[in-house]
């Protein structure tokens, strides 16, 4: 299955323990696996160096607690794109844990809350079945690049970026260009390492 | 007013651009009806019973002459040449096409207004004290609070998926004229000991099925942790409220099942992690939009005899003053409510050539500003007392001027089922039999202060709960019944109103009102208010006037 991190396209290395014994899998395996499973399996999880964990929306975000230091990925779900719990779950992951690895939207999301998703602190999604990735991709970055800026201070303002006009919660000069040039002539650059594009 | 910078521009042009290519992609089919429905409502846009009707925000209820010009315009050409202002006072076009609303939108845009937010399950438009700035009995002017709430909720990237819609009023008056208490959250200005101005935060009130007066959950607020208070309670609502029943969903219903405690337990814990963050407001940022709503320059004076001698020579324009009036903060000066409740007539419907009308009253006599009330009626808020006559005049001239406001036919009525597809009875001609059948001058007057509201199903958008006397249309077997409730109030003392009985038929409505009509004037104490006889007497009396003899 593809995703889309940052506006570029990768195969997505990650798999779902679902419901599996972990030991008879490789632990070179970066290994998905959800907060029952992460409480069942506990130690025998350390073999495997990659850890990703998947929320539910019902699941509370501060039950990760420690566990995200060794954590690379965290995948919210979207069981239909208006249950919109998942927005403040990768908020509090980013802002309250200070998470600084990848944040995934799965499940039913449209390309019209790419925006509020990359605002909120999500920073990969998982392609719709059947949807073509690159399209994807390229709405990721002409989402982002839709206002010059926002009302309300979110988790889109970079490092790297100056606001133009620093008065206040009230005006955000998010220029999104660094997400731009990043994505421009960069679709589809499948299996390429996706870690640390994270700069918030 | 608030006006428009190169931001803000920017900002609502870019909306409406990504509306367009939202409908392109509808129209095309590349998206299905089921995915464009939050966006379209996000825009305003609702599918109605025979056509689309477009909600166009009227931020806090304040319009320039120039903004109400261009609602007439719209009005003419993209619908049937009116509007109806709405109870969160919006207004509301009910022919729009389709493929017409991106250019209705682009229209909106060049005057500064937008339909953003008006719908869906997100912060909707923030109402605020339609008085603002001018009454007598002010602390602050609320619009200041609700345009810097209204600026941090627009495309909030967190809160545009609630679990449904979400309410927020700004009263900044002794007297909230606002319904504050019937709102997700109500925000009240309050002064503490060391005379700072801040918010008493009332959350969980709401109508709809379950009707409920809100809870204070926080006795004073700084204002400068608005933003981040309000971040805390939108949060823990998102990830806590209820997604599995619609009619379970809104932020009363959780606050219901967690308690209250356990609520502002969460609520406060999340905040005080966020309080010194990013959203607390800088004293430059509070001042900035401070200064849009710097009052006009208004000269005291004294009693004109003109206008006391034209009181004396025009009865129609005496009962006009007693009723439509309310004390302005500088003497000599009025606060004037145009009525859109004309006997007979829909309740708050305007036609283009009114709303050109009002524009130009305004102009000429309360500095080119409009604004639009919760129940209904417009407001001229800074009317010179040398000018009342000839403002009446031209009211008279456009067919508003309606000496009701407060009194019986000045009825909130909800579309019902003329209009909307969730209403299981019309409330329209039930409120023009009602406002008809009180139509005598003399005899509303006599009647006195009420209020009367009428929705035509559960989800009260006519606010039955909160009317002295409550409608509701209910169906019975396919048939249009009315239930009816007293005692309810949306002002400082809130409550929600009690069933009196058995609901009447459509056509014995007129007949039930004027029994309980009746009813009251036989009972009441000397000036006694309709409510207050209520409040005293309980419904007992009012039913056995009704019922008794079944």
């Amino acid at each position: 299955m593809a995703i889309v991190k940052n506006g570029r396209v990768f195969d997505d290395p990650w798999q779902a323990l679902d419901g599996r014994d972990p030991a008879g899998i490789d632990p070179a395996t970066p290994l998905l696996v959800n907060l029952a499973e992460l409480g069942a399996h506990g130690g025998t999880l350390d073999r495997f160096s990659r850890i990703g964990v998947s929320l539910l929306p019902a699941d509370t975000v501060h039950d990760l607690g420690k566990t995200l230091e060794r954590v690379e990925l965290v995948a919210v779900t979207f069981p239909k794109f208006n249950d919109g719990r998942a927005f403040s779950q990768a908020r509090l992951i980013r802002e309250a844990l200070g998470f600084k690895g990848e944040i995934r939207a799965t499940g039913h999301i449209l390309r019209d809350q790419l925006n509020f998703l990359r605002r909120g602190g999500v920073d990969a999604i998982e392609v719709p079945e059947g949807a073509p990735a690159d399209s994807w991709a390229e709405a990721w970055t002409s989402e982002a690049n839709r206002f010059k800026g926002y009302y309300q201070p979110a988790l889109d303002n970079r490092k790297d970026e100056t606001p133009a006009r620093p008065s206040g919660p009230l005006r955000r000069w998010a220029k999104p260009a660094a997400v731009g040039s990043l994505a421009a002539g960069a679709l589809a650059v499948h299996g390429a390492s996706c870690a640390g594009a994270w700069a918030y | 007013m608030y006006a428009y910078d190169a931001f803000d521009h920017a900002f609502v042009r870019e909306r409406a651009n990504e509306f367009r290519e939202q409908v392109a992609r509808r129209i095309a089919g590349e998206l299905t009806e089921d995915e464009f429905k939050p966006l379209r409502l996000m825009n305003g846009l609702y599918l109605q019973l025979h056509a689309y009707m477009l909600r166009v925000a009227i931020p806090y209820g304040t319009l320039s002459s120039r903004q109400m010009r261009r609602l007439a315009h719209i009005a003419r050409r993209w619908d049937r040449g009116y509007g109806h202002f709405t109870t969160r006072q919006n207004i509301q076009f009910n022919w729009p096409k389709l493929v017409d609303t991106p250019d209705i939108l682009d229209s909106l845009a060049e005057v500064e207004m937008h339909a953003i937010q008006t719908s869906g399950n997100c912060i909707r438009n923030v109402t605020a004290d339609p008085f603002s700035g001018a009454a007598a009995d002010e602390i602050e002017d609320s619009r200041v609070w609700a345009e810097i709430i209204r600026q941090w909720a627009t495309l909030h990237p967190e809160f545009t998926f609630l679990p449904r819609k979400f309410k927020i009023a700004v009263t900044g008056a002794e007297s909230d004229r606002t319904a504050v208490k019937f709102h997700d959250i109500g925000l009240r200005m309050r002064r503490n000991t060391e005379g700072e101005t801040g918010f008493e935060v009332i959350v969980g009130g709401g109508q709809g099925r379950t009707p409920i007066v809100g809870t204070t959950i926080r006795a004073f607020l700084p204002k400068r942790h608005l933003l981040s208070y309000l971040e805390a309670v939108l949060r823990t609502y998102n990830l806590l409220g209820r997604r599995d029943n619609l009619y379970k969903a809104r932020i009363k219903i959780l606050l219901a099942e967690t308690g209250v405690e356990a609520f502002t337990e969460a609520v406060e814990a999340e905040w005080e992690r966020i309080r010194d963050g990013a959203l607390t407001l800088p004293e430059e940022e509070i001042r900035r939009i401070e200064a849009h709503f710097a009052p006009p320059l208004l000269a005291a004076a004294g009693p004109d005899p003109a206008h006391v001698a034209a009181k004396l020579e025009h009865r129609d324009f005496a009962a006009w003053c007693r009723s439509n009036l309310f004390p302005h903060r500088v003497p000599g000066h009025a606060i004037v409510t145009i009525s859109l409740k004309t006997p007979g007539g829909i309740p708050g419907d305007a036609t283009a050539a009114q709303m050109d009308a009002v524009a130009d009253l305004a102009d000429r006599f309360s500095h080119g500003e409009i604004r639009v009330t919760h129940e209904q009626n417009l407001v001229l808020a800074d009317v010179r007392e040398t000018d009342l006559f000839a403002l009446w005049q031209g009211l008279g001239e456009a067919g508003l001027a309606s000496a009701n406001i407060g009194l019986i036919s000045d009825i909130i009525a909800c579309p019902g089922l003329d209009y909307c597809n969730l209403a299981n009875a019309r409330a329209i001609p039930v409120a023009q039999r009602i406002s008809r059948h009180f139509s005598d001058p003399a005899l509303a007057e006599e009647i006195g202060p009420i209020t009367l509201n009428i929705s035509g199903c559960i989800n009260a958008c006519g606010h039955h709960h909160a009317g002295h006397i409550g409608i509701l249309g209910v169906d019975k077997h396919g048939e249009e019944f009315y239930q009816i409730t007293l005692g309810g109030a949306a002002d400082d003392d809130a409550a929600v109103g009690r069933i009196l009985g058995p609901s009447v038929p459509y056509d014995g409505v007129v007949e039930a009102i004027d029994t309980i009509i009746q009813t009251y004037r036989s009972i009441r104490e000397t000036d006694e208010r309709f409510i207050d006889t209520v409040r005293r007497t309980g419904i007992n009396p009012f039913k056995e006037a009704l019922y008794g003899d079944r």
